[in-house]
């Protein structure tokens, strides 16, 4: 058997209460090796097309990585899988922490649930015994109250919980899924899906070492690359100020979406900055598993009318976007206690941030009124609204229950012209990075099978010069020439289907964009040395590049049979106009004929149809998935 | 004589010795000069900023300003 697997697959079936084992043979890890790639095979084996995501048929797949849990720096993230509730697509959402390595520890590959249980329950695993507990007292309570009753329950502080806020509970189609109250799978509604299921959590304790190939080898690439990371500036940076770093370059530079995307010129951006967060909020720094960057915020905030508890760690540049100059609002103790809200309830705030800032420009431009919204003036920068509305959509209450479907839902509900006021694609809320600066980003947007995903997307700017880190670091991968973060020519979209791929393989493989290249020091050589030490196996690019495609593939699959088209791969109008105000001001509109066009020659360099999209089947051999070829027919 | 104060925003700050550098010019010149004279990789830079324009690394500066430069965003 290889090494860093277990060879060991739960499954549960919540229904029956029963948990069996499987164990896959060599051939079928290095083949479908974790992540999206192995839950795949499993959404598209057992579960029949248009399945209902709430139905017990819906497989909710926990899959971390087979070199999460090594001592590999940054490499902690591991994927959660179901159909979305949200998009009604592949759903897929990755998430750092600790949970996946735990999970590695108490003796598991992956995790696949089925079945909904009658009453509300939790999975309990220690050293690969699985134990479903009743879950009634824990069902209705804050994430933090969770956590600390399963470690005081089961009489051990180590233990690591994945769990689900009320707002799983009660169905909000972005509700997310949370380890450790600060990490989460947040995209794509999958804490609904689990919710659903009735399961409040997953606890885990792994106390036994994972079977390395080579031991040596990865402590001292470890050393190595954590010495590198700690001198590195872009690291230096992530670790002093976080991804709110960011935000200063697209404010200044009037693209800092704000006023649900009507703008990029947010004048009071500011007040939003991380420099303006460490001033007034930043608690203290943490991090993930065997990591050395340590990116991630802790807020807290003490005031007589506010305050921000840090147990729920701080807000991100995406949070600080969607509840700051989305919905008009400057001030960033209310933008974290909106991010308090949504970790307390396991809530997305991406999708939250957009769907409320949605019903401001509904309220402003006449489509709902104040008796409409229970009274709430609806206005943007109303900040004491923003966090009525949050609860309101956890617990499904008045408007929040319509809110809780997301904007591309509520609007199909509202009607009205509402329609004109959501940033969706394929029914999932933008992230907060502009297509228009970074053309290959709007790709991916366009294309991401589980929706637009800044994560998902490789940036522009990385690879805009001879010299940039992106053209000197994966010239492996045939990337030789610089290409212009605007342009959206063949090479950009040349460069963009190898980029996809490569990042498809980096969330495959658990690997955080900020450990390793285009991002940060740990070189391509590197993570290949880290896998073959890991595993034993003598892999190439060649076979890791195949798995970031086959797992590309699948996923299409997946979409085509739940019926989604060329259609739905597409960007929100907004993006083919100007922006409105600001430095950028009547620039930046995307060509919309060449973007139909870039998206034909993508099809085309994925060995896909370019009117449909689909798959050839000589593609599907190609990547051994000929078992999906009946699936086209 | 022409002096350009150099800005440098974001993680640019660790990279470079200086966060803020001070270069004269005795004529107008391009930020492409600047930034070589600087000692500063374009590789480095997504936006350059005078005054409340965004502006390119050919823009030619004639008078006394300020350039702000902004570093590569990534997603995260």
């Amino acid at each position: 058997m290889a090494f860093g697997y277990t060879q060991r697959i739960l499954h549960v079936d919540l229904a029956s209460k029963k948990c069996w084992i499987e164990n896959p043979p060599e051939r079928f890890y290095r083949t479908y090796w974790g992540g999206r790639a192995l839950a795949l095979y499993y959404m598209l084996k057992e579960m029949k097309p248009r399945t209902d995501p709430f139905s017990p048929d819906n497989l909710l797949i926990f899959a971390p990585s087979v070199i999460t849990g090594t001592p590999a720096p940054a490499v902690p993230r591991y994927t959660i899988c179901a159909k979305s509730p949200l998009t009604g697509a592949e759903g897929e959402s990755e998430a750092g922490g600790w949970w996946g390595p735990e999970l590695k520890k108490a003796g598991f590959d992956a995790i696949i649930v089925r079945g909904v249980s009658s009453n509300p329950v939790y999975i309990w695993i220690k050293d690969g015994a699985v134990e479903i507990r009743e879950a009634h007292h824990l069902w209705g309570k804050d994430t933090g109250e969770v956590q600390k009753l399963i470690r005081e329950e089961l009489a051990d502080e180590q233990i690591r919980v994945v769990q689900i806020g009320i707002a799983g509970e009660n169905l909000v189609r972005f509700a997310n899924i949370v380890n450790e109250l600060k990490h989460f799978n947040g995209r794509n509604g999958l804490g609904a899906v689990m919710g659903s299921k009735r399961l409040k959590a997953i606890a885990v304790r792994g106390t036994k070492p994972i079977n390395i190939f080579d031991k040596r080898k990865i402590s001292q690439l470890s050393r190595e690359i954590a010495r590198r990371v700690m001198e590195n500036p872009l690291s230096r940076d992530l670790r002093e100020f976080g991804t709110p770093a960011v935000l200063r370059g697209f404010y200044e530079s009037g693209c800092l979406p704000a006023y649900n995307w009507t703008t990029g010129y947010f004048p009071e951006g500011e007040k939003l900055t991380a420099e303006t967060y460490n001033k007034t909020i930043l608690k203290k720094t943490t991090g993930c598993y065997s990591c050395p960057i340590r990116c991630k915020r802790v807020a807290e905030v003490k005031e007589d009318n506010l305050t921000v508890d840090p147990t729920y760690g701080g807000p991100e540049y995406e949070t600080i976007v969607a509840f700051g100059s989305i919905c008009g609002i400057d001030d960033l103790k209310y933008v974290a206690k909106a991010n308090e809200l949504c970790n307390k309830w396991g809530i997305d705030t991406i999708s939250a941030g957009m769907t409320i800032a949605f019903a401001m420009q509904c309220y402003q431009e006449g489509v709902l009124n104040k008796e409409d919204m229970g009274g709430i003036e609806l206005t943007f920068g109303n900040k004491e609204a923003v966090l009525i509305l949050i609860e309101k959509i956890a617990k499904r209450e008045g408007w929040g229950d319509l809110l809780a479907e997301g904007s591309y839902l509520a609007s199909q509900k509202i009607g009205k012209g509402s329609e004109r006021f959501v940033y969706q694609v394929k029914g999932q809320e933008i992230p907060m990075h502009d297509p228009r600066i970074k053309t290959g980003v709007g790709l991916s947007y366009a294309l991401a099978d589980y929706g637009p995903d800044h994560m998902k997307a490789p940036h522009d700017p990385f690879f805009k010069d001879q010299n940039s880190v992106g053209i000197k670091e994966l010239s492996g991968l045939g990337i030789l020439e610089p290409i212009s973060s605007t342009d959206l020519g063949e090479k950009k979209v040349t460069l963009f289907k190898i980029l996809d791929i490569y990042w498809t393989l980096l969330n495959i493989l658990g690997v955080c964009l900020f450990g390793y290249v285009p991002r940060s020091l740990g070189t391509m050589d590197e993570l290949l040395e880290i896998i073959r030490s890991t595993t034993g196996w003598k892999t190439t690019w060649l076979e890791l590049m195949e798995l970031g495609e086959r797992s590309i593939n699948m996923s299409r699959i997946f979409n085509l049979r739940e019926g989604f088209t060329t259609k739905e791969d597409s960007l929100p109008e907004v993006f083919f106009s100007n922006f409105s105000g600001g430095p950028l001001d009547g620039k930046g509109a995307i060509d919309r004929e060449q973007f139909q066009q870039a998206l034909r020659l993508r099809y085309q360099l994925m060995g896909w149809d370019p009117d449909t999209g689909v798959p050839n089947w000589s593609k599907l051999w190609e990547l051994g998935l000929d078992w999906l070829i009946k699936e086209l027919e | 004589m022409i002096r350009i104060i150099l800005i440098l925003e974001g993680y640019l700050k660790n990279k470079y010795p200086s966060a803020c550098l001070t270069l004269n010019y005795s004529e107008p010149t391009t930020i492409t000069q600047v930034f070589k004279d600087a000692g500063v990789s374009s590789a480095d830079v997504f936006f350059i900023k005078i005054g409340d324009s965004l502006v390119k690394e050919d823009y030619l500066i004639t008078s006394s300003t300020k350039i702000k430069i902004f570093p590569l965003i990534g997603g995260g």
